[in-house]
């Protein structure tokens, strides 16, 4: 069975009336604060900002990672479907990879369609393209790196879920208001570096005096993308390496 | 073809199969054993999802774990019950025949085989959720027999079938096990014993025995054999006859007067010894059969005697 064919299965298999609503309900988080803002009659810079940043980059994207490439392995154990897999021939890498490949795929598709109708909503027919081709990258880079990080937390916990959902709502958020570069143990730092967009919630933080004192040094583009890069080609690694050798057995079946 | 050597398997604290050493080759073996025997950790041993704690498994002369070489040349059919719910029955299986290394040209044909093969072809485009727990069974064993494997592992394969379906299994497992190699675990006796004599015995993570149903009964001498003769009304005559015999033990008359049972320690002698005897007095035999040469039996004795 070759990547593709595994690919699409999983693509498919997304497909299925199960996971649609909760993707569609997913896919309106971003134009649904922009509908929001508008309403509360913010311009539609304001708007735009404040629904990429809290409906997409915050919100479905990291939900949407966590559901799918957190997925990988575990909907499999506790779905006990595992032993079909692995024992096939079918190398485990390519099991992996191509669910891998489905999942961020989906993460993609509904991210993008979630921005772009964000942005419709907010300009309408002015949408600023540049801007718009910027966040849509920016968008497709978070969710291959975080889909590696919560696909490698797949292989190594029975409940990635909820370290992934720890560390996406709770250690991304606060870890930007830790003084000094802390902040570069987020991966959301570097996606807000890319693609920067005013954030509307902001209010002063209680870490203010600190983070004056400690100013962070900027990081440029490159260092972003390179880092973001390398934490994803790491995870993956570790991660094929972990499912190639490790055995996957349900939770009632291993003790 | 599936060779063992001192394998053992530990769940932190917890003993899944210890110590275990045997060789199997083709034709049917039964798996026999109790719950927490370590039937399904043997089988994921072999199959290639579990590693030994100590010592080797080969399957084909190869290390099983992850092995595609392996995996191409074995089926495998799940204890478990559990599907991708949302596809068909016809779309799994199609599924796991391309997975199986099938060539795509060929996927369509050997999957309507398979279907009609057990019986599951006019409920083709049901969906898995929606079929009987029989249904399921039948689409996991079509599942691991699709790809004609040399080698077949079935985790109680025969639970949820009707009475039907367990024959409909059963001859088709017999079928297939003319010129492959067939592992069959069950925790129903009967069921093997009606498919194969022979066995591997687990209890408590350890080889109990392992070989021919008669072979090992044999072997068990400190358990006599019971044998039940039944007879016209001369039963007290062959009782008395009986028990003069070196290989007789005891003999004890039924109720009706007709039906002995007959201790002995020496089966076959006595089998000779009888035939004699009822030919040189001519007492009519209606029938006679050992109780004891039946896998129950030597379950029993084995396990608890």
């Amino acid at each position: 069975m070759s990547l593709p064919e595994i690919v699409l299965w999983y693509l498919k298999d997304s497909l299925t009336s199960r996971r649609l609503l909760p993707a569609a309900l997913l896919l309106a988080i971003g134009p649904a604060f922009a509908l929001l803002f508008i309403t509360f009659g913010f311009e539609p810079t304001e708007a735009y900002d404040g629904s990429v940043q809290l409906g997409i980059f915050s919100g479905s994207l990291l939900l949407l990672t966590i559901a799918h490439a957190g997925g990988i392995v575990t909907n499999e154990v506790t779905g006990r479907t595992i032993s079909f897999l692995l024992t096939r021939p079918v190398p485990r890498w390519k099991l992996f990879l191509g669910k891998w490949i489905g999942a961020v795929t989906v993460t993609v598709l509904i991210s993008l369609g979630s921005c772009i109708l964000t942005a419709v909503i907010c300009y309408g027919a002015d949408v600023p393209a540049n801007m718009l081709r910027r966040d849509l990258l920016v968008l497709t880079a978070g969710a291959i790196t975080y889909s590696s990080l919560f696909a490698l937390l797949s292989t190594l916990s029975k409940r990635p879920w909820i370290i992934a959902a720890v560390f996406a709502f709770f250690w991304e958020s606060w870890v930007a208001y830790v003084p000094g570069d802390f902040r570069r143990l987020s991966v959301m730092t570097y996606l807000k570096q890319l693609s920067p967009h005013a954030d509307l919630t902001q209010t002063e933080s209680a870490f203010a005096p600190l983070q004056e004192a400690f100013q962070a040094t900027p990081i440029d583009p490159m260092t972003c993308w390179n880092t973001l890069a390398v934490l994803t080609l790491v995870s993956l690694v570790i991660a094929v390496a972990i499912f190639s050798s490790a055995e996957f057995l349900p939770a009632e079946e291993s003790a | 073809m599936i060779e063992l050597e001192r394998a053992s398997r530990w769940y932190g604290q917890v003993i899944g199969v210890n110590d275990v050493s045997v060789s199997i080759g083709p034709g049917i073996t039964g798996l026999l054993g109790e719950n927490g025997a370590g039937k399904s950790t043997l089988i994921k041993l072999i199959t290639g999802q579990l590693k030994p704690t100590t010592g080797a498994v080969r399957v084909f002369g190869e290390n099983p774990f992850a092995n595609t070489e392996v995996f191409r040349r074995l089926g495998y059919c799940p204890e478990t019950d559990s599907f991708y719910e949302s596809m068909t029955c016809e779309e799994f299986l199609r599924l796991m025949v391309r997975m199986a290394g099938i060539p795509k040209s060929e996927v369509a044909s050997i999957t309507e085989r398979n279907l009609s093969r057990v019986g599951m072809l006019e409920h083709r485009r049901r969906k898995l959720a929606a079929c009987s727990k029989g249904m399921r069974q039948r689409i996991k064993i079509a599942q691991a027999i699709a790809h004609e494997p040399e080698l077949l592992i079935l985790d109680e394969p025969m639970n949820g079938l009707d009475p039907l379906g367990r024959k409909e299994m059963g001859d088709l497992l017999s079928e297939l096990g003319q010129d492959r190699t067939i592992i069959v675990s069950s925790h129903i006796l009967y069921e093997v014993e009606a498919l194969t004599r022979r066995i591997l015995l687990l209890h408590r993570g350890r080889l109990l025995a392992y070989g021919d149903v008669r072979q090992i009964r044999d072997l068990i001498d400190r358990h006599p054999h019971k044998v039940l003769v039944e007879t016209t009304d001369r039963g007290r005559e062959l009782a008395t006859k009986l028990i003069e015999l070196a290989s007789v033990l005891s003999v004890r008359i039924e109720e009706d007067g007709k039906r002995l049972i007959v201790e002995t320690a020496k089966p076959d002698e006595f089998y000779t010894n009888l035939a004699q005897t009822v030919l040189a007095h001519q007492i009519p035999v209606r029938t006679f059969y050992s109780q004891d040469n039946n896998l129950e039996a030597v379950f029993r004795y084995l396990v608890k005697g």
